[in-house]
């Protein structure tokens, strides 16, 4: 699994309840802004996520509608085994402060 | 609205950026392009919020540049619900790092060891002694104990170096083919596809590179070297999920190509005419 990939699923686990669109998910990843769709629709694809639009009216919002994304049970559990995966194969050598190394 | 698919206000947009997520949805499947117009919108709007015009330029740079990747898993998601999230043989960033790195770093360290090099530090030596100062009398062109092949990929880098573009072209076609066929989990199929659409690329440009070789019509200041060096600026500069050595790295290689355009076109133009000729 890619590094963004693994960032993503990261920045899910941090809070996993939350609901997040996009933009402030790649903020949250730490990727380029404009680079998280294709990661977040194969997840959805693989039924790791869910999405959804909010239903709010964007003229009083003064702003489009956002979609939405949250992880799926599947998907937390898969986000678990591949950050465990990852830490295993590389979290020791390179990287002691438990982040992700590249 | 900009399509009835925008689901939402666009009005913070300005006219360039309408027209751009208009084109970018048409690269994407018919059924997807309203919803990712709507994510598109909705991101901008509220980057033009934020207020900083060049965040949502690099926004739509970065949009682009992943839409190979987005059309992908949209396609496939209409065609049959896949149930991986691996990834198809698409460029990923780490994987421009390499290509870039290897074509400047192999275009540079060439100029220097064929051209900057002896021109620096043998031509004059041999010109006082009035030895023939043909560079392909001397190390490590016309060495003969080193390799032929390492022999022959310097003397070309050096060319490609001095604006024989399509050879860096080719070079670069053939490193990101070869990237990508390493992709694991890819079907046969699409591993030949990627061959015969490199190899195409690729021997064309090749077939230019040996025209303009022989014939030195085409050469052109260095247009491709500096174009990838323009890449590795923004790799080097960019939130891509490099590591920092490997930004550090990226931005010496550009630097590095850049000084080698610039000085082929103004004071090393002497020794751009001595290796050519």
């Amino acid at each position: 699994m890619t590094t963004p990939r693994l960032l993503v699923l990261r920045a899910f686990l941090d809070d996993p309840t939350r609901e997040r669109y996009g933009l402030d998910l790649a903020n949250a990843a730490g990727l380029e802004p404009g680079t998280i769709y294709p990661i977040l629709v194969a997840f959805e694809n693989a039924g790791w996520l869910r999405s959804w639009q909010e239903q709010v009216d964007p003229h009083l919002e003064g702003r489009p509608r956002r979609r939405y994304y949250a992880l799926t049970a599947e998907g937390a559990s898969a986000a678990h085994d591949a950050l465990a995966d990852n830490a295993r194969r590389r979290g020791r050598r390179a990287n002691p402060t438990g982040t992700l190394a590249w | 609205m900009v399509t009835a698919g925008l689901a939402g206000r666009t009005g913070d947009l300005t006219g360039i950026e309408r027209v751009l997520m208009a084109a970018f949805g048409t690269a994407l499947p018919a059924h997807f392009r309203a919803r990712q117009r709507a994510e598109w919108a909705a991101d901008l709007a509220d980057l033009a919020r934020e207020g900083r015009p060049t965040d949502r330029w690099r926004y739509l740079l970065a949009a682009a540049w992943t839409l190979p990747s987005l059309r992908a898993v949209a396609r496939r998601a209409q065609v049959d619900g896949p149930r991986s999230v691996s990834s198809p043989a698409l460029p990923t960033t780490r994987m421009l790092a390499w290509v870039v790195a290897i074509s400047l770093g192999w275009t540079v360290l060439s100029w220097l060891l064929v051209m900057a090099g002896p021109y620096t530090f043998e031509v004059p030596a041999r010109q006082a002694a009035g030895i023939d100062s043909d560079p392909k009398t001397m190390w490590p062109g016309g060495d003969p104990s080193l390799p032929l092949p390492l022999r022959v990929a310097l003397v070309l880098g050096a060319y490609a170096a001095i604006g024989l573009d399509p050879l860096l072209v080719a070079v670069v076609c053939v490193v990101t083919v070869g990237f990508l066929l390493r992709s694991r989990g890819q079907a046969w199929r699409d591993r030949l596809r990627t061959l015969a659409r490199g190899a195409f690329l690729g021997l064309m440009m090749l077939a230019l590179a040996a025209v303009d070789l022989f014939a030195l019509t085409m050469f052109t200041g260095g247009v491709a070297l500096s174009v990838t060096g323009i890449v590795a600026t923004g790799l080097a500069m960019s939130r891509f999920g490099l590591p920092r050595r490997w930004r550090v790295a990226l931005g010496l290689l550009a630097v590095a190509g850049f000084a080698v355009v610039i000085i082929d076109n103004t004071f090393g133009w002497a020794m751009v005419v001595w290796f050519r000729d």
